[in-house]
Formats: C-alpha cells, structure tokens, sequence
C-alpha cells in the first residue's frame, strides 16, 4: 500500500510474519476457530452489489473525456531525464503532467515566474487565464473527435500560452498549454548548438505554426511535459530535425519523433541563461 | 480462456489493445469487470459516493498507466490492485470521518440505507455487513474483502494488497476476531464457496480463506 496510515491504522508488527503467526494463535486462543469461519462464511454470502447504472455512465464519461484527451502512457523511452524529483529518480512523463496538486502546484508557479520575467522584459501587463485552465494535451490515437480538438485547441492558443484560450470545461486534464513550431532554416552544429538556441532563445509562442498532435506529444514526451522555449524545425549537421528547447536544456530529435518513439539524436545542457530565465531555471530546479 | 466466448479478447488483449490505440478497448476492459471492481471500492470504502469517486480515479489511472503492465500478474490483480490503492487512499484523506468503536456493539453506528444507489443496500444483511465492516481499520477490511467476500486467495490478496501472505492471514485474523461480536447474533447457512474471484475474465476456482 502506498504512502502512510494514519496511526488508528497502523500494525506497526503485521510485517514479521513470525510475530503475526504469534498473534494469529493469540486471536485464535482467544475466540473459537469455528465461531471466525463463522465470520468468514457470512462475509462470503454477503450479496455482491452490482455496480449503479449512474456510477457506470459517470465512469464511462469520465474514461471517454479521457479518450479524447490523452493516450495512454507507454513504456517509458530510455533517455536520459534532465529533472530529478525528490527523494530518489521519480521520472515525470507526458501525461503525468500536473495530475498531482503538488505537481500542478510547481507548474503554476513556473507559469507565474515565466510571466513575470516576461512582464518585466516587456514593460507590460499578461492577461491571461489561470495556468490550470489553459489548454489541454492531447491524445493522437482517438479518431476524428480528438484530431478535430485538437487542432481546435492549437489553433485558438497560437497567441502564445500566456494568452491562451481557456480549455472545454469538459477536461479534466489541464495540461500544459500550445506552443508553436518556427521553421527557421538554422543548420545547427554540434559545437555550436547551445550558442545557436541561446541566439534564438524566444519563446516557443512566437511566430510560428500551431504544431500537430504528433510533434505536440513528442514535445511534451522529450520535455517530460514542460512547455518548451523553442521548437524549431531546421537541420543539424546537415540533417533534417527538430530542435526542441527548454530554458535549460536543448534536444534534437528527427522529423519522425513521436511520444513514444522520440528518435533522439542529442541532448545538451544550456548554460549562460538570459536573465530574465534564471529564476525559472531556479524553480524548475 | 476457456470461460470466454469464441472471438472474445482476453483482459490482456484489451489491455493491451488500449496501449496500442483501440478507443474501445479499456471501455470493455471496465465493463466487463465493473460489478467486482465496485465491490471491492463500496466494500472498503463503505460509501457509495466514496467507492464511486475512488473507482472513477482508480479506472482513469489504470487507463493512463496501462503501458506500464507488464503481464506479471493477471489484469483483473492489477486493476484490483490500483482500486484498493485508491480506495484506501480516499479513505486516508478522509481518515478524520473514520469510525473508532470501543469494542461494545452496542456503539456501533448503522449506516442508512442508500436508496437509489444500491438496492441490497435495504437488505437486513447488507446492512449488517456494512455496519460490521466500517468498524475495522481499512487494511483489515480490504484483506476481508478480498479474501473473505471475494473468494481470493491469500497469495492472491498479497499480491493485489502488496503485502506478505503472513500480513493478509493476520489481517483477516484479527478482522475476524474483531467482527465476531458484532456478528454473534447472526446465524444461517452459508453457500460453501460464497463468492469466486475470476482470473483474466475467467471465474477461478480457487478459493479464499486465510
């Protein structure tokens, strides 16, 4: 069982089996044999409730709100991960992304600092709708409704995710908002590969085209959920690729990455950040 | 799967279906185990609106974690498994609504009758099972449902609860010890096997008893 009992609950000596025997032959002792298979004969007569047909339909809604907003997680790729949580190598993946409030909790103070650096470095005051409520991931393997959501909801966010569209109130998921894909044309080098994403180093919501589901899941897949800073088509030692950036590490993946299959070609540490992405950075750390 | 009509998918074929995109796949996964599955969350949780909220959050986590099954266990282990985990987890964020007993039965509270919600909740019975099984601590009552009303087997019950076979038997032991006053007055023949777990959509012979 996972986490802590409250201490009502705790048999702090049910773990050693031979102090559990002893108290097996305890209880034993203490009431007739046949009078506790007593107990367990009536528990097992007990009548099997069948399931409310409201508790049904409400779950099956729930699992097709699901279906059309995610797929389901597959193994975890095998790479390297930049972030590590607490306590040991808890890996955050695509679809994790702010399931948990502390983890929601993280992002919406990532999103606030972001938007504050940027407020400063403009001069001008964000509108936007609260990080829970901005924007929905998506899931590339449900049929037309959930390709149709989500051009839909790319499309609407392309002002970038501070000014994102509120996502349909039937989500349940509130994941992290769109970012756009620039076509640059950039021949990035290995030597010179952070120097050249550090020169565009704008963010991901610039101009740029809304990205599919695919390149969005794999984005979200090689980011482990963070919005990135830039996600550029372009081509790496003369090859074909995206290369995809977060304020503190730059991946090069190729034209055919997926979220389960991210064909990643490299991954390098950013370093020398802008000033206005420090704190992020020190957040995120 | 023997007990599964000709051209029906396994548990393990949807399951595995749904982690390779078949929309409907977990949907008949949920469907077809759905009573046991409730009555383990409505058993442990002794709420209709818990257990309904603790099956909703254990389906929805199994439909996102489904490719992280790794055919170790059998589905029907794993998805039992995720709805304790998420039972009992309601359960300890809501620890301060949890019942103590003295010991005397006659403090222990009766739950109302749900109308509406389940109707052997009006039986004599249901009400007695209920009543009996919210006065025992959660892990104790989840290794009783398991074993006891559900038929599984004490290695079974280890493995869903993720215990050792030693902590499901002194479980039960002491679920049962405790029950026993409260269930004195009751008597009547029982069916011999009572409740039968199935295994990968196939009802299972093995029975339960620590």
């Amino acid at each position: 069982m996972s986490g802590h009992w409250p201490p009502e609950w705790e048999d702090s000596e049910e773990e050693l089996s031979q102090e559990a025997e002893q108290l097996d032959a305890t209880v034993l002792a203490g009431a007739a044999e046949a009078r506790l298979s007593e107990v367990a004969a009536f528990l097992a007569a007990a009548p099997m409730p069948a399931m409310p047909e409201a508790v049904e339909a409400r779950i099956s809604a729930a699992l097709a709100t699901e279906a059309a907003d995610f797929r389901p997680l597959g193994p975890a790729p095998k790479r390297a991960r930049v972030r590590r949580h607490r306590g040991g190598d808890r890996r955050r993946r695509y679809g994790e992304f702010l399931r948990r409030p502390a983890t929601g909790i993280g992002a919406l103070v990532v999103c606030l600092v972001v938007a504050l650096g940027l407020v400063i470095s403009r001069g001008s005051t964000p509108t936007y709708s609260s990080a829970s409520s901005a924007g929905t991931a998506q899931g590339p393997n449900y049929g037309s409704a959930s390709s149709s959501a989500a051009s839909s909801a790319a499309g609407s966010s392309s002002s970038g995710f501070l000014g994102a569209a509120p996502a349909p109130a039937a989500s349940a998921y509130a994941g992290p908002a769109s970012f756009v894909v620039t076509a640059s044309g950039t021949r990035y080098q290995r030597a010179t590969l952070a120097q050249q994403v550090r020169a565009r180093s704008t963010p991901a919501t610039s101009a740029g085209t809304a990205p599919g589901a695919t390149l969005r899941g794999c984005v979200l897949a090689v980011t482990d959920g963070a919005l990135p800073r830039l996600v550029d088509r372009a081509t790496y030692q003369g090859e074909p690729a995206y290369v995809i950036a977060s304020s503190t590490r730059v991946w090069v993946v190729g034209l055919g990455c997926t979220a389960t299959k991210t064909e990643l070609v490299v991954s390098v540490a950013l370093a020398g950040l802008p000033g206005n992405l420090r704190a992020l950075v020190s957040v995120e750390q | 799967m023997s007990g599964l009509a000709p051209g029906e998918p396994s548990d393990a074929s949807l399951l595995r279906g749904h982690a390779d995109g078949d929309a409907d796949a977990f949907g008949r996964l949920f469907r077809r185990h759905k009573d046991r599955l409730w009555a383990v969350a409505l058993r442990i949780t002794c709420d209709p609106d818990d257990a309904a909220d603790a099956l909703q959050e254990a389906m929805i986590s199994a439909f996102r974690r489904a490719g992280d099954f790794r055919g170790e266990s059998a589905v029907t282990t794993w998805l039992h498994r995720i709805v304790v985990n998420a039972s009992l987890d309601l359960l300890r964020r809501r620890s301060a609504r949890s019942v103590g007993w003295s010991g005397n039965p006659d403090d222990l509270p009766v739950p109302e009758p749900r109308q509406g919600v389940d109707s052997a909740a009006t039986t004599d019975s249901r009400l007695d099972v209920d009543a009996a099984m919210r006065t025992l601590p959660p892990p104790q009552r989840a290794a009783l449902v398991l074993v006891d009303m559900l038929g599984y087997s004490v290695a079974d019950a280890s493995a869903v609860l993720g215990v050792s076979e030693g902590t499901v038997k002194s479980r039960c032991a002491r679920g049962r010890a405790r029950l026993l006053p409260y269930l004195s007055h009751l008597r009547g023949d029982y069916p011999a096997g009572g409740n039968r777990p199935v295994s990968d959509g196939v009802p299972s012979e093995q029975g339960g008893g620590a």
